[in-house]
């Protein structure tokens, strides 16, 4: 290798730029080395407004419900924040899937979600719908400006992989004011081959201006922001015009495959990121990878697992008093401030719980809400009473736990969007 | 929304007053009934699913 050392390099007399070496030509800066900014410096692209992913659990890291096999017709079953909707002829199952070594040298992460289509509908109806949702809260979109002129570019990325090759549509659902959706065509080239898919998304796609305009507006507020949606088989009264913005539910076009057509289709996604900017595959950011606990905290802004048998045969639930006979009101911190007011989830067992106090017990068959009010700035407690208690005496202090192995989720807290 | 319910009642608080929608779903396959309890905001999801339930023409139960 040759050396030149020079102190400063400058254009040839009249011009005012400099090229350094030519189109795919690598530049490297050594190990150790450093290039500082005094000036400008534009299009470097990996600068990012969010500071944290706005898809949440995008790596699909944490399943609070449980990792199995799950059938629903419309829920939040599994994986944290995505919600799974069936409502076709036929059926399909999730579960978690762990990525064998070579999955994981392919796409960098440890699990997948993993759809198993186990019933068929081959002729899906014009108001069916198979999709996976992730809904992203109003007030951590405020950075897109929708509902302005200066409404920013998105890039959705992700890593899918199916048996069922063919043309499939994600799409964005504006909610808040007027409701505007957009579906976007991709292609799922090689079957059972993971791919990287990178979909820009523009505020005026389709030369259209709802986003740009005061409609397009996201509240700043905890409500619906985007739904972020994944189409499995999409019913004609739901398809719209590729990559154009409509004042209406399409949620892809009719070009979308219908992969509830058979019981060998599979679908497995991952690396979910959606990014602030126009990115290509080759100028995308890298996916923001949390730790596993920032991530669990992120979930269980809207939905908390406090107490589970499948990982501890009597759970402890929370401490209490007793107010009269048949009433207790059991105190809950919560990990994070919960989106809203939280459901509360238990299982109805005759004596599938029990308060200890004053030196003796009795049992209760499940958990309701409590006294006490929240404000809309979120949840930070919970006050629970219980359910089919008798004979207690008011005053006495008391702590409570579940008393029924292998009932799974003893007690959580919801408020999902 | 709610098929598999098996009953759909409004709770009381120690005061007597309604605070909340108790839903007890039907088995599971484990045997297990699930109960959610729904707190009277509007802003909870799944009171907006029971708010659409009655506006199809159901109606929640009194409570015990």
């Amino acid at each position: 290798m040759s050396t030149i050392e020079v102190n400063k390099i400058t254009p040839v007399s009249g011009g005012t730029a400099i090229q350094v070496g030519e189109s795919g030509d690598t530049i490297t800066v050594p190990s150790g080395a450093t290039i500082t900014n005094s000036g400008t410096a534009t299009n470097f692209t990996s600068y990012r407004p969010n500071a944290q992913p706005i898809i949440i659990n995008g790596n699909m890291d944490v399943w609070q419900r449980g990792t199995g096999t799950v059938t629903t017709t419309g829920d939040y079953v599994g994986v944290d924040r995505f919600k799974i909707s069936e409502d076709t002829d036929g059926s399909f199952s999730t579960q978690r899937h762990t990525m064998s070594n070579a999955e994981f040298t392919t796409t960098g992460f440890g699990y997948a979600l993993q759809a198993d289509c186990t019933g068929t509908d081959a002729s899906i109806g014009a108001s069916q719908t198979a999709e996976i949702t992730q809904k992203i809260e109003a007030q951590n979109l405020q950075l897109l400006q929708y509902g302005t002129s200066n409404a920013k570019n998105l890039t959705l990325a992700f890593w899918v992989k199916s048996s069922k090759t063919g043309t499939y549509c994600v799409a964005i659902r504006k909610r808040d004011s007027t409701s505007y959706d957009i579906p976007i065509e991709y292609t799922i080239s090689s079957a059972d081959t993971w791919e990287k898919k990178v979909i820009n998304i523009s505020p005026t796609a389709g030369s259209t201006s709802l986003i740009t305009s005061s409609g397009g507006v996201i509240d700043n507020d905890n409500g619906d922001g985007l739904f972020v949606v994944f189409a499995l088989a999409i019913g004609s009264n739901f398809h719209g015009t590729n990559n154009t913005w409509v004042a209406a539910t399409k949620v892809a076009t009719s070009n979308q495959v219908n992969w509830m057509d058979s019981t060998s289709n599979d679908f497995y996604l991952t690396g979910v990121q959606l990014e602030v900017g126009e990115y290509s595959a080759s100028t995308l950011p890298s996916f923001q990878h949390e730790t596993y606990a920032a991530n669990l905290a992120r979930c269980q802004r809207y939905y908390y697992l406090h107490a589970d048998t499948a990982q501890d045969g009597g759970p402890t639930i929370g401490n209490g008093s007793i107010y009269n006979a048949t009433t207790a009101q059991i105190s809950v911190d919560l990990p994070v401030n919960m989106r809203t007011n939280v459901s509360i989830s238990s299982v109805n067992v005759s004596s599938g719980y029990v308060i200890f106090h004053n030196g003796g017990t009795t049992n209760y068959n499940y958990l309701t809400v409590g006294n006490g009010t929240y404000t809309s700035a979120g949840c930070t407690s919970v006050m629970m009473d219980v359910s089919g208690a008798t004979s207690m005496t008011g005053g006495q202090a008391c702590w409570t736990r579940g008393n029924s192995t292998g009932a799974g989720i003893m007690c959580a807290f919801s408020a999902e969007l | 929304m709610f098929e598999n319910a098996k009953s759909i009642k409004y709770n009381k608080n120690f005061e007597g007053k309604k605070n909340a929608v108790n839903v007890i779903f039907n088995a599971d396959t484990n045997g297990f009934e699930r109960v959610l309890s729904i707190p009277m905001d509007e802003a909870n999801k799944d009171y907006q699913d029971i708010l659409q339930w009655v506006a199809d023409g159901n109606t929640i139960a009194e409570a015990d």
